[in-house]
């Protein structure tokens, strides 16, 4: 009897299932997050009769073989990139980005991590840092005399000065963009991390060609739709019953066999 | 006097396939693409003298049902549902292989590839490249890809002249010792972007199967038990002359 362990994988896939739902979920409301589903593949085949295998001596053929499958796994669990919607917060520092790229962070590990979630906080140096106070590239220091700072959709960032009439840019904050965006690695903390599948990363400045652009006083909220989620859940709850069921069947045959007189 | 027994066991054998296919059926319920699959049972005749055949249950096949599954969309660009009895081509290490799972990714060289990174071919079995800063990736009903910096080539789409010769390998993948052949009406199979074709399996006639299926093993368990029961009762009778004596 295959079927107990089967049923077991069919088990776990569906488990894996509702953890990464039950991740989304928990994620509504982080700014920049991108949602992630499983994905689920047949496992391998066990071949009990072959197909194309020579059935009688005249040369005839098996039409259809006899494969049985052992069951599903997991084959990878992937971020889905879609843009998340823009939210208006009034605050200076909130950047969101209409578009692709992320932005360059400096970890203070030495190494560069990207994101999305462009919250941003200024350091007592007066520098642009992430809420955990990492150094957004390229390190733009905001003078400590301005009194209002502008952000224009192609990254250029200027300051008001108190008693001068022109404001005075700063510098330009860069966004970079990978061939394979969904390949990149999540590290917690709204941080990504360059993968060999996500390809190396491209820096250029905000609304360039490939690019988004920039969106002043706006976060960018998860990409995480509540219904969606609640079926999806919905759904695993109920396939992951049904491959209870499978066991408790499976179970039950195997007794009358045992209780054979 | 065992041809009871024996033809009851070779029921529960087939009874056994058949329920580790529905569990694979069951357990796939929520796997992009999957194809339910069921046994198909043949009979075995065996002579057994005085002009009497006993018929044995044999496996004879797997008939996989090769009905589209249901289409949802998924808003992902890449993500690609594909209606009528086509295939996609993969190639793999092992030769070029057919999917009908249509979770397309890019890779690190801007590469269309599917979950294990294996290139989706397009016409004349080449892979297919985006170039870097391409964002609207659009795939129309016949497989042509394009994106803002032109046509990038067109989705390979079969179909098989008997599908049930396909050998199943996992991962969603077909072998195919036949040729593969254009479809023969441009319309017969196409392409839905941004949505991706569920699994076909039907889980109330699964689990009303595995129902029915279990009682069956019971019933021919009891049929078991009843010819032990008669030849007991048969040994008892016969060898009650030993006891009288």
């Amino acid at each position: 009897m295959k079927s107990l362990s089967i049923a077991a994988t069919g088990m776990l896939a569906q488990q894996t299932n509702v953890d990464v739902i039950a991740n989304n979920i928990a994620n509504m409301n982080t700014t920049g997050y991108k949602r992630f589903r499983p994905e689920f593949q047949d496992l391998l085949y066990q071949n009990l009769r072959r197909v194309g295998a020579e059935s009688s001596d005249a040369g005839t053929i098996v039409p259809n073989g006899v494969q049985i499958g052992v069951g599903v796994k997991t084959a990878s669990v992937y971020r889905i990139t879609q843009q998340g919607n823009l939210i208006s917060t009034g605050n200076t520092l909130d950047i969101a980005i209409q578009g692709t790229g992320y932005f360059q962070v400096l970890q203070p590990s030495g190494t560069n991590a990207f994101t999305r979630a462009g919250s941003f906080q200024l350091s007592a140096q007066g520098q642009i840092v992430t809420v955990d106070g990492f150094t957004v590239s390229p390190g733009i220091t905001i003078p400590t005399d301005a009194v209002d700072v502008t952000i224009n959709a192609n990254g250029t960032v200027q300051a008001k000065i108190d008693g001068q009439v022109t404001p005075q840019t700063v510098g330009t904050l860069d966004l970079v963009s990978f061939a394979n965006g969904a390949g990149l690695e999540s590290i917690g903390g709204n941080l990504l991390l360059e993968t060999p599948s996500s390809g190396a990363p491209t820096v250029s400045s905000p609304g360039s060609p490939g690019f988004g652009f920039l969106q002043q006083g706006f976060i960018e909220t998860s990409n995480v739709d509540a219904v969606t989620e609640i079926t999806a859940l919905i759904a695993a709850q109920r396939a992951y019953e049904m491959n209870s069921k499978v066991i408790t069947t499976a179970d039950e045959m195997m007794r009358t066999a045992s209780q054979l007189r | 006097m065992e041809n009871t027994v024996l033809a009851m066991i070779s029921r529960q054998m087939g009874i056994e396939r058949e329920m580790d296919a529905i569990a694979n059926n069951i357990a796939n319920a929520s796997t992009d693409g999957f194809k339910s699959e069921r046994m198909l049972f043949a009979e075995y005749l065996q002579d057994i003298g005085n002009n009497q055949t006993i018929a044995f249950i044999k496996v004879a096949g797997v008939i996989r049902d090769f009905t589209d599954g249901p289409i949802r969309t998924t808003g992902n660009p890449l993500d690609i549902a594909i209606r009528g009895e086509g295939f996609l081509k993969i190639e793999t290490d092992d030769g070029i292989l057919y999917t009908r799972s249509g979770r397309l990714h890019l890779d690190a060289t801007g590469m269309l590839v599917n979950a294990d990174g294996q290139a989706v071919l397009g016409d004349s079995d080449l892979p297919i490249l985006t170039f870097p800063g391409d964002i609207a990736i659009t795939i129309d009903p016949d497989g042509r890809v394009t994106s803002e910096s032109g046509e990038l080539g067109r989705l390979a789409l079969v179909v098989f002249e008997d599908v049930s010769k396909l050998v199943k390998l996992g991962n969603g993948l077909y072998d195919s010792k036949a040729d593969p052949i254009d479809p023969e009406e441009p319309g017969d199979v196409t392409v839905i972007q941004a949505a991706l074709e569920g699994s076909n399996v039907e889980p109330i006639t699964e689990m009303t199967k595995m129902i029915s299926l279990l009682r069956s093993y019971q019933g021919t368990q009891t049929m078991g038990n009843e010819e032990h029961d008669l030849r007991r009762k048969a040994i008892g009778i016969l060898g009650g002359v030993s006891q009288s004596a």
